[in-house]
């Protein structure tokens, strides 16, 4: 009978929706209003009409382009490396009788450890030139690199961004795999699907849904990477080589005060991120078993 | 049992409406409670932020009825940013210290702070003891002032003297005599500058800008491509110059300030470029032989190029001052109060602790005598710099510029050293923002 009473779905919805209407619709679609005018600082009064500028700025400024690349660059990283390390320990741990929750809470501790902090202790093992990582150089007799230096630096944000969120992953396909029905699992096993064929053929493409919602979690995820890379290298060191959208965004709306352009590039955020989600959905259909 | 348990409830209830009434009663009968919200760029480890908390302290002690909040933190960009967002928003403090350059033109914009022209009105003695060459500094462009500066900072090149002295080196006093010193060090492992150029290149720009072009170069406000004067350029090839020389730690693009602030403190790097707030962190004395000490630290002029032109000098000014926000000055009951408080900071006495105890720095109230620091030779070493070539000093021609161009510049640094842009390129992008047209 309750759900007859239409209004007191709604009246159980209605503050959900209203605290989305105020905190997420109204900010967003002033952010699209405030992308065409002229703000110079945060919280000024709207300047003048920008005839689209920013929009023609966003693809002819060469740190956009770097933080575009760099950005689709971790997102291929994260869903190779991120996804795969994943998935390869979630079966391994699968495979093992003893110890398994061992197993479990030390691949997700990194997760319970704020990124801050991972990123100064990542801070001091990348020291130049006596940190731990240039010691260990030192001690095999190879020179001490500069580890956040040209060429290395966009590395040195990648790692603990992947390594970083590898036991959430983890998690999701630990539990992915304890859901498989065990008579299936058992039935192939008496057909004699062991080892790498049961992988290949049965764990795996039993986990495709499960696959599929982590691809979309790492893609959007990697659109969001902005506190490890900001405390390694803040903004864009070396040179700008390592901005990502969401560090480029923050330096252009709070270091340079360029508000009205930082509206813009997160404007462009949020449509990419809805764009590869829509597409990762397309490609990788939910499958019904 | 019920019944005793009840009319003990009640009664409990009816003694705390009682006291809680009572207590309304007596706040009014007080004096009343007020609460002032203070912000500075005293957070951290300034040598001043000590000085600044006793002042605070002192104050809630002489009217205890005054609570301050104070919200001070390390200045940066972000909090140059959100200050002025707060006075944009209506979250603005009563009492701020903050900078006056193009920032501070920032928050006067906002219309919620107050001139002294203003409060002198009805308190004639605000600021008297502060000169009129300080005041006339701090003038805005509708011809008023709007802080009260304590104190004024110089910037120098901190020489470790030793280490001239254990490679027989003459000190920097002139280009060639650094090129060697430059060349000397790095054939034997020491950083000759202790330079973070991707994290905080702003003291060492403007003295490439004294080098190329004197202190008129600190005066240029180019607002296009066609302004932007060949000194500027010059000092970005001066820049690359020393780069290529190898003057800068090897992950000078990627390092810190705080990084490379040590390395000079241990004795790694001969040189560095900095100001008044660096002395009070080199220690006087160092029982464990590990750290430089201030009798082992000189301060002097950058030294000008070969092809510099212009009048050589010094980068010097002041840092800014106390605002007093539109909200404080026109609440009856908190305007006395924070006028008391900005005059606590900026009394002669105060002015004296904030100038003389570790910086060396500068005082705007002539009235303050240069204190007797023989004990703390570089802060000794300090007020005889600024004594000797204040004649020709210039603030930073950055501080000037807006937020946007000048970070433009800032990140740019690191490319014009690797060779990824040229000078041109890079004060093209930065002209075309109009830095100065504010």
């Amino acid at each position: 009978m309750i759900y007859r009473k239409k209004y007191l779905a709604v009246f159980f919805i209605a503050p959900a929706f209203l605290f989305l209407l105020v905190f997420v619709c109204y900010p967003f679609l002033m952010n699209i209003y405030n992308s065409f005018f002229e703000i110079n600082v945060l919280g000024a009064p709207i300047g003048k009409w920008n005839h689209f500028e920013n929009y023609r700025m966003l693809f002819k400024d060469p740190n956009m382009i770097t933080s575009i690349k760099n950005t689709f660059l971790l997102m291929a990283l994260v869903i190779i490396f991120q996804g795969g390390i994943a998935l390869l320990l979630a079966l391994l741990v699968d495979y093992i009788r003893r110890g398994a929750q061992l197993y479990r809470v030390i691949f997700f501790f990194p997760m319970v450890i704020s990124a801050a902090a991972l990123g100064l202790i990542f801070n001091l093992l990348y020291l130049y030139p006596d940190g731990p990582l240039n010691v260990i150089m030192t001690s095999l007799g190879f020179d001490p690199i500069i580890w956040k230096g040209e060429g290395n630096a966009f590395a040195a944000i990648a790692i603990p961004t992947i390594w970083s969120n590898v036991g959430f992953y983890f998690v999701i396909y630990v539990m992915g795999i304890n859901n498989i029905p065990t008579d299936v699992m058992e039935a192939a096993q008496i057909d004699g699907a062991v080892g790498l064929k049961k992988t290949r053929y049965l764990t795996i493409p039993l986990l495709y849904n499960v696959l599929t919602t982590t691809f979309i979690l790492m893609i959007t995820g990697a659109l969001r990477v902005f506190d490890m890379a900001w405390i390694l290298l803040p903004n864009g060191q070396p040179g700008g080589s390592t901005y990502l959208t969401g560090t480029y965004m923050y330096q252009m709306t709070f270091i340079n005060r360029n508000v009205d352009y930082g509206a813009t590039i997160a404007v462009f955020i949020v449509i990419l991120g809805i764009l590869l989600s829509q597409l990762t959905n397309k490609i990788f259909k939910p499958k019904d078993y | 049992m019920k019944k005793i348990m009840s009319m003990l409830l009640v009664i409990l209830l009816l003694a705390g409406c009682a006291s809680s009434a009572g207590n309304k009663s007596g706040s009014k009968s007080d004096a009343k409670k007020i609460t002032i919200r203070t912000a500075s760029m005293y957070g951290g480890t300034d040598p001043g932020s000590q000085n600044y908390q006793n002042i605070m302290n002192q104050f809630m002690a002489d009217y205890p009825n005054v609570t301050i909040e104070d919200e001070s933190a390390p200045i940066d960009e972000q909090w140059r940013a959100s200050v002025i967002n707060d006075f944009n928003s209506g979250n603005e403090p009563d009492v701020i210290y903050f900078v006056h350059h193009a920032d501070g033109q920032a928050l006067v914009d906002t219309g919620q702070v107050v001139s002294v022209e203003t409060i002198r009105e009805v308190y004639p003695d605000y600021a008297a003891n502060i000169g009129d060459s300080a005041m006339n500094v701090l003038r805005k462009k509708d011809g008023q002032v709007y802080c009260v500066p304590m104190t004024g900072y110089w910037m120098g090149n901190f020489v470790n003297t030793e280490l001239f002295e254990e490679y027989g080196l003459d000190l920097p006093t002139d280009w060639d005599k650094l090129v060697t010193a430059v060349e000397t060090f790095k054939e034997n492992g020491v950083t000759p500058f202790a330079l973070a150029l991707g994290h905080i290149p702003h003291f060492f720009i403007e003295h490439m800008f004294l080098s190329a072009g004197g202190v008129e170069a600190l005066q240029e406000r180019p607002n296009s491509e066609e302004e932007v004067p060949e000194s500027w350029v010059k000092a970005l090839e001066i820049l690359k110059e020393l780069y290529d020389m190898g003057a800068f730690p090897d992950d000078t693009n990627s390092t810190t300030e705080e990084a490379v602030k040590l390395l000079f403190n241990e004795g790694k790097a001969a040189m560095l470029v900095s100001g008044t707030w660096h002395p009070g962190s080199i220690p006087v004395e160092d029982p464990t032989g590990q750290l430089v000490t201030q009798d082992q630290v000189m301060v002097m002029p950058f030294p000008m190029h070969p092809d510099g032109k212009g009048t050589p000098g010094i980068v010097g000014g002041w840092n800014g001052g106390f605002y007093i926000s539109k909200a404080a000055w026109e609440d009856p009951e908190k305007r006395d109060y924070v006028v008391k408080l900005v005059q606590a900071h900026t009394s002669s006495e105060a002015i004296s602790n904030y100038t003389g105890k570790d910086t060396g720095g500068v005082s705007p109230d002539s009235s303050v005598p240069v204190p007797e620091v023989s004990d703390r030779p570089l802060v000794d070493r300090g007020f005889k710099f600024w004594a000797e070539y204040s004649a020709n000093h210039a603030d930073p021609a950055c501080d000037h510029m807006m937020s946007d161009p000048k970070n433009i510049l800032y990140q740019g640094l690191t490319k014009i050293v690797t060779g990824d842009l040229t000078p041109e390129e890079l004060l093209k992008q930065v002209a075309e923002k109009k830095p100065f047209d504010y």
